[in-house]
């Protein structure tokens, strides 16, 4: 896939809803239940998961502020609330706000983008479009009435002149009319099927878009002035059948009446050829029909019982405080994109219709629903819920199956009665043309007639006129005879009596002329309008001809209608569950990694106690080792001792034997001399005396003998001792190697699972990712909304003090215009009265910043405008723009200032949190702003504002949660 | 918990740090090699292995195609000027075009657009948007299409700069379905961006407490909830962070005194030496305006002077391109709404005429130093190798290796990147 191309937008998942048909048995019940608990019934039914907690008090006071006064609570608000232990504190709020200017004010704002989307003005200003829709807000008129004023505007009805910018200021174009209405009104975008069936979405014929081009096809600007202004209409004529073809197929003519989609055609009443006007058009005249086809749209849609317009209006007001629609996105209904909640979307659509589409008590209602009052966080998730989550994948594949299997089915016969009725159309189409042809020729000769008619109008007046010219002249002449015979000496007044009395005989037969010319005239306009009489019979006389073929086509219709609603029925059915599988997939997949994770860390857990164990081992071994050691050294020198004490004693052994040997010598030597000198005394007796000492020697040697003996014993010992403490020593060095190898072993498979904790928390993180997609998606879990570039500019000003200080201004100023009395602070309508008036002060000083945060911060005019996006200019915005950065500057009363003020740094810190995010600062957060301050006490002003900036540039303000 | 859309992904960061340590180590290497002075080169050839990007020149109003592109002097509806030879053999233009004369081996001429909108608006339209405007339907221009398919995606920098005559600034409203990440940022006259200065009394060190502080906030919310959405938000302030460090790019001062003086010392040679400054530095889409040329009066002399300006400044800005090693992966543009009559009206002017004009290609995978398709010897209509505006932007994006028969998926529509029922001009592509 190339970078650039988005991954197509997951479809999000819902739990079942087949467990909430409930609806017949609890009819009567319902009833008397409020919307709000049938809502949450609804929804615990389609809902097979766990849900979030509940949001905090101070969570749900911004929130209700935010999605109905489009603006953030004052601090003073969020304590009191926080102080308040009423049980019912919660709907007390929600009246309070929708009570207050601001709700009338915000309504406005969203229903003007989400008609308008932003585009520039082109024919109706839009000053006059927002107070007109402000006004509807304010008095809460109902918004099917509202949308049936804008469809069926011409800027002709002065009361609802301004609704009719919806088609003005489009153009007015009837194919971009025809798509925004499909999106707007009915939350379809049919644009791709202008020029064949949508190639995507099934559901999106090509005969829906005509059907509803054919109410507009018609209708075109008309320019008028009145006075020195100009002003646009959007005159409508009698419409035609709209003709197309798909560029795809060949030779595929289709034909159309005017059709809302998923509806039979418009049952159009047919006045005779001439005869459709109630006010013909001419110039700076809008005319007027008999039967406007816009007026039968408005009907058709807006008049209550159109299903597609209920639960198109109940979606985007669900998507107001939900910050997503049950069909995302809003203008996205079909099928194969079935509502997250098809049971909740049916009843809100029926309920809006039955509460006669009063906007505040719906609201009220969803805003008091558990699901809307439910935290942003993913709750816990019981690891037991593992194998059923397995078994209900496990029934809804095969759920999943069977109903494609009933889809399939479905498409079949839909199929073929879609062919029956292009059939029957290309009998209509020639059936029809001889109508056509006859209304031409209709046309031409009413276009004679009219001209007849317009010369002889022209020439009646001219008579007219010479008539009372006439009668002038001879009332002249009259009143100048009688001057004449009153002053008969003057000659020229004669003479000019005269003159009058020749005028009153020449200007008789110019009349007389006129007269002539008058009735041949007239005589020409008959004829020309008794010449239409048989072309308006030709018409009809074409159009009874062609009324078979035209019925036979309404009966296809009936037929495709009923075929397509079982389709449809068949394919919601089965995207459904689809989603739900894949949602049910989202947790299984989570709880394999949460599973995952807990098996690896007990693993880890035993593996450590192992590690430790081994670790015991080596230490002892190593204890031990030591201490063979140490016996060991011990016997080598016990060796080396009895080593030392051989060798001594062998020493003397050997002097000894030395000694023996050289007077065994001696007595050697002797014996030979006694031999040859025979028995010599001297020779003897020195014989007798070496034998002695031979003999003495001997004697003496016999202890160093067994000294030596002895000490060859102990050598001998002390050898066997080390041998044996060396090979115990190196068994226990061995142990150690042993054992150190097998920690380490330990140590490596610890890690190696860790490495592996490691992937699987990314897993886990993923996971939780797409389950809170997919559980935020279903309401399960609240959304984060992002504020709308009105709502960002508010709440701004909000928590920079910069509205405050201007509402103190204007409350200064109504004071000296309108003191306060004790009476008017009695009477609940004059004190309402009151705020309102001080709303509309405020808000017009302040309305002027507005512009700036939309070119920063909404998608561009004619987009759709409820998609979240950040540019880097937006952060620059915000980061450097001069007028906001002046707006943090500490001064008087806003937080900055007040901060600057307060010694306490935590009250400080405190009051920073309550009054940008509505909320107590927790410890944690509180420390780290005393930090701040602390470390910048140089230039608190300065570190003031800029704290107030971070909490201003946080993710947690710049979504609504 | 990492988020898996494009803009954040670590293959991302690490083939943009791979690509900057590849390009500070060719710098580095030729100036060991005694080759200091193309270190600049070197740069831009770095550049050019990664990344494609388009500059548009608009001449706003309709430049006549006869005083530049496609002269037809000696006829009646030439006008008086000659035509000159150039630096291919066999192709002339107006001798209003001296110095591009001598770049035109490096250009495309495309002489048989026909448009068939004679309205400053629609044409307008259909040239930066290769479709006709359609009343229920809203595409965007070249320049955001450019900005998606061919922007890294994690740099501070936009992708998609308009170089105004006048002043102004802001963001456009011309990326339709892309959305505003793709719209236009506009350079009032050659100014930096809006709001990139720090406001007086916030201190750079104050600056970094606050945002400390600002991503301590966010991470402790982010604990809670983090989203895709919330990571686009969060990100965008550290991309005005990189945005204002960057900001010299945006200052056309700081480039040589001489290239000033070669480019002209007036506003559109300092916006063409700026969209050069912008290009080296890696921007996507570049469009600079020249205004006006809407001459049913005095054509000739205006021509003469707006055209004086315009062969200065564009023949200096191609001759560098080209020297800088930059052509092969950067595309020119020379458009208008339309060309001019080959009638010279009463007041010696030329009126609309979107029926035989030219436009001008270079750089990328555009052949160089061809004239392709002709009109007839008075230029009143084409009669070889015809082309209109769907044509020319198909031609774009496939010069710009984006193939643009491709889609868009669109919250999983698919939206064809351009006129699914036109096609490139395949003849001039290489």
């Amino acid at each position: 896939m190339k970078p650039w191309i988005k991954p197509s937008r997951l479809i999000m998942p819902l739990a079942i809803c087949a467990a909430s048909l409930a609806t017949n048995a609890n009819a009567a019940e319902s009833a008397t239940e409020s919307l709000h608990t049938r809502i949450d019934r609804v929804l615990a039914a389609s809902i097979d998961h766990p849900v979030a907690e509940v949001a905090t008090d101070a969570e749900f006071l911004r929130r209700i502020w935010l999605d109905l006064a489009g603006m953030p609570p004052s601090p003073d608000d969020v304590k009191a609330f926080l102080a308040d232990t009423a049980p019912q504190k919660r709907a007390a709020a929600v009246d309070r706000v929708l009570e207050s200017p601001h709700f009338a004010r915000h309504l406005a704002t969203t229903l003007d983008v989400m008609l308008m989307e932003r585009r520039a003005a082109k024919n109706v200003p839009d000053a006059d479009w927002q107070a007109y829709i402000f006004q509807a807000c304010r008095e809460n008129r109902p918004l099917n009435e509202l949308a049936r004023a804008i469809l069926r505007a011409d800027s002709n009805d002065t009361a609802n002149r301004p609704a009719a910018k919806f088609y003005l200021d489009r153009g007015p174009d009837p194919n971009l009319i025809t798509r925004d209405v499909g999106r707007v009104f009915l939350g379809r975008d049919m644009q791709c099927a202008q020029c064949h069936n949508h190639p995507l979405i099934s559901d999106y014929l090509q005969a829906d878009y005509h059907g509803l081009l054919a109410f507009f096809e018609s209708s075109s600007e008309q320019k008028l002035t009145e006075g020195k202004t100009a002003r646009v209409a959007f005159a409508e004529q009698p419409g035609k059948n709209v003709v197309f073809d798909s560029v795809f197929v060949k030779n595929d003519k289709h034909m159309s009446g005017p059709r809302v989609p998923l509806e039979s055609s418009v049952n159009e009443p047919i006045f005779a050829a001439g005869d459709e006007f109630r006010v013909r058009a001419a110039e700076n005249v809008v005319p007027v029909l008999k039967s406007s086809r816009r007026a039968l749209l408005a009907d058709s849609i807006a008049g209550g019982k159109n299903q597609t317009f209920n639960e198109n209006l109940a979606n985007r007001l669900w998507a107001l405080m939900m910050g997503r629609g049950l069909v995302y996105p809003v203008d996205g209904h079909q099928p194969d994109n079935p509502p997250v909640h098809p049971e909740l979307l049916k009843l809100l659509g029926t309920e809006l219709a039955a509460m006669k589409f009063d906007t505040r008590a719906f609201l009220r209602e969803i805003a008091l629903s558990k699901a809307y009052s439910r935290s942003v966080d993913l709750p816990r998730i019981d690891p037991s819920r593992g194998s059923e989550v397995m078994l209900k994948i496990a029934e809804s594949k095969k759920l999943a199956e069977s109903l494609h299997a009933k889809t399939t089915a479905a498409k079949t016969s839909f199929d073929a009665a879609v062919k029956a009725w292009y059939d029957a159309e290309t009998t209509q189409i020639a059936a029809v043309a001889p109508v056509d042809a006859a209304l031409a020729k209709h046309a031409e000769g009413a276009k004679a007639s009219d001209a007849a008619v317009k010369v002889l109008t022209d020439t009646e007046v001219q008579l007219k006129a010479r008539r009372e010219a006439a009668a002038a002249v001879v009332e002249a002449s009259n009143k100048a005879a009688e001057v004449v015979k009153r002053l008969p000496a003057e000659k020229e007044l004669a003479a000019a009596a005269q003159k009058f009395v020749d005028r009153a005989k020449s200007i008789a037969p110019e009349v007389t002329t006129l007269e002539k010319t008058v009735a041949e005239k007239s005589t020409l306009a008959k004829k020309a309008a008794d010449a239409l009489v048989p072309l308006v019979k030709a018409v009809d006389d074409a159009r009874i001809k062609a009324a078979p073929a035209r019925e036979a086509t309404l009966q296809k219709e009936q037929a495709v209608l009923a075929a397509r609603r079982v389709l449809n029925e068949a394919r919601v059915a089965e995207e459904h569950e689809k989603r739900r599988l894949k949602s049910l997939e989202a947790e299984a997949q989570f709880l394999l990694a949460e599973e995952r994770i807990a098996g690896v860390k007990k693993t880890v857990e035993s593996k450590r106690a192992e590690l430790a164990k081994l670790d015991a081992e080596v230490n002892a071994a190593k204890q031990r080792a030591a201490e063979l050691e140490k016996t060991t050294a011990t016997a080598e020198s016990t060796k080396l001792a009895a080593e030392k004490k051989l060798s001594e004693t062998n020493a003397i052994n050997d002097a000894y034997d030395k000694k023996i040997a050289s007077v065994a010598k001696a007595i050697e030597s002797a014996d030979s001399a006694r031999q040859q000198l025979g028995d010599d005394a001297l020779v003897n007796e020195a014989l007798a005396k070496l034998k002695t000492r031979a003999d003495q020697l001997k004697l003496q040697s016999s202890d160093p003998k067994a000294k030596r003996t002895a000490a060859q014993a102990d050598v001998q010992r002390a050898v066997d001792a080390l041998k044996m403490a060396t090979q115990t020593r190196d068994v226990a060095r061995k142990v150690i190697v042993d054992r150190t190898a097998a920690v380490k072993k330990a140590q490596d498979s610890i890690d190696a699972d860790d490495f592996q904790l490691k992937a699987l928390a990314a897993e886990r993180g993923s996971a939780v990712e797409t389950l809170t997609t997919y559980w935020s998606n279903d309401f399960s879990i609240a959304q984060l909304k992002p504020l709308t570039p009105e709502q960002l500019g508010w709440s701004i000003m909000k928590a920079s003090g910069v509205y405050d200080q201007y509402e103190r201004q204007e409350i200064a100023a109504l004071e000296k215009a309108q003191p306060l009395n004790d009476q008017t602070k009695r009477d609940p309508a004059k004190m309402k009265a009151r705020a309102v008036e001080l709303e509309q002060r405020v808000f017009d000083k302040l309305k002027g910043v507005l512009p700036t945060f939309v070119a920063t911060y909404a998608a561009g005019a004619g987009q759709p405008q409820n998609d979240f996006f950040a540019t880097v200019d937006q952060a620059l915005f915000i980061s450097n723009g001069e007028m906001v950065n002046n707006w943090f500057a500490p001064s008087g009363t806003n937080v900055s200032g007040r901060m600057v003020a307060e010694k306490d740094l935590a009250k400080a810190a405190s009051d920073l949190y309550l009054t940008v995010l509505n909320r107590p600062a927790s410890v944690e957060e509180s420390a780290d702003v005393t930090r701040v301050l602390t470390e910048q006490s140089a230039n608190k002003p300065a570190a003031v504002q800029e704290l107030l900036w971070g909490l201003l540039t946080s993710a947690e303000f710049r979504f609504n949660h | 918990m990492k988020c898996s859309y494009a803009c954040q992904s670590a293959e991302h960061a690490v083939a943009r740090r791979q690509f900057l340590q590849g390009v500070a180590a060719t710098a580095a290497g030729s100036v060991v090699g005694g080759l200091g002075l193309f270190a600049n080169p070197a740069v831009s050839a770095a550049l050019n292995n990664q990344q494609k990007r388009v500059v548009v020149f608009n001449m706003h109003g309709g430049l006549s195609q006869l005083e530049s592109w496609d002269p037809k002097p000696g006829t009646d509806t030439g006008g008086p000027f000659r035509a000159i030879d150039t630096s291919v053999p066999g192709i002339k233009i107006s001798e209003l075009l001296p110095n591009i004369a001598k770049q035109m081996h490096h250009l495309c001429l495309v002489r048989g657009v026909n448009t068939k909108e004679d309205d400053h608006g629609k044409g307008a339209y259909l040239m930066t948007h290769g479709r006709r405007e359609s009343p229920a339907a809203d595409y965007p221009t070249l320049g955001a299409v450019c900005a998606k398919t061919l922007s890294s995606e994690d740099g501070g920098l936009p992708g998609h700069i308009i170089i105004t005559p006048g002043g102004g600034g802001g963001r456009g409203n011309d990326s339709a379905y892309l959305g505003p990440k793709y719209s236009s940022i506009y350079l009032g006259n050659g100014n930096p961006p809006s709001h990139t200065v720090r406001p007086g009394k916030v201190t750079e060190p104050m600056d970094t407490v606050r945002n400390d502080f600002r991503r301590r906030v966010d991470q402790r919310f982010l604990n809670r909830r983090r989203t895709a959405v919330t990571d686009a938000y969060t990100y965008s302030y550290e991309q005005a962070i990189q945005l204002m460090k960057q900001r010299e790019i945006f200052d056309v001062s700081k480039e040589p005194e001489k290239d000033h003086e070669r480019y002209g010392k007036y506003d559109l040679g300092r916006h063409c030496l700026l969209a050069r400054r912008l290009l080296e530095k890696g921007i996507s889409f570049v469009q600079v305006s020249h205004s006006n040329y809407d001459t049913h009066n005095e054509n000739f002399n205006f021509h003469i002077e707006q055209l004086g300006e315009f062969d200065r400044s564009f023949a200096a800005f191609v001759s560098d391109l080209a020297s800088r090693g930059m052509l092969d992966s950067t595309l020119i543009v020379v458009l208008s709404e339309f060309g001019r009559t080959p009638n010279i009206n009463l007041y010696y002017g030329r009126d609309h005429w979107s029926h035989a004009w030219s436009v001008v290609l270079a750089g990328s995978k555009i052949q160089r130093g061809i004239a392709y398709g002709k009109t007839n010897p008075r230029g009143t209509e084409v009669v070889d190798g015809q082309v209109d505006h769907a044509n020319l932007f198909h031609t774009y994006l496939q010069a710009s290796g984006v193939d643009s028969t491709d889609s868009f998926d669109i919250e999983g529509r698919d939206v064809p990147i351009a006129d699914p029922a036109s096609k490139m001009i395949k003849q001039i592509l290489a």
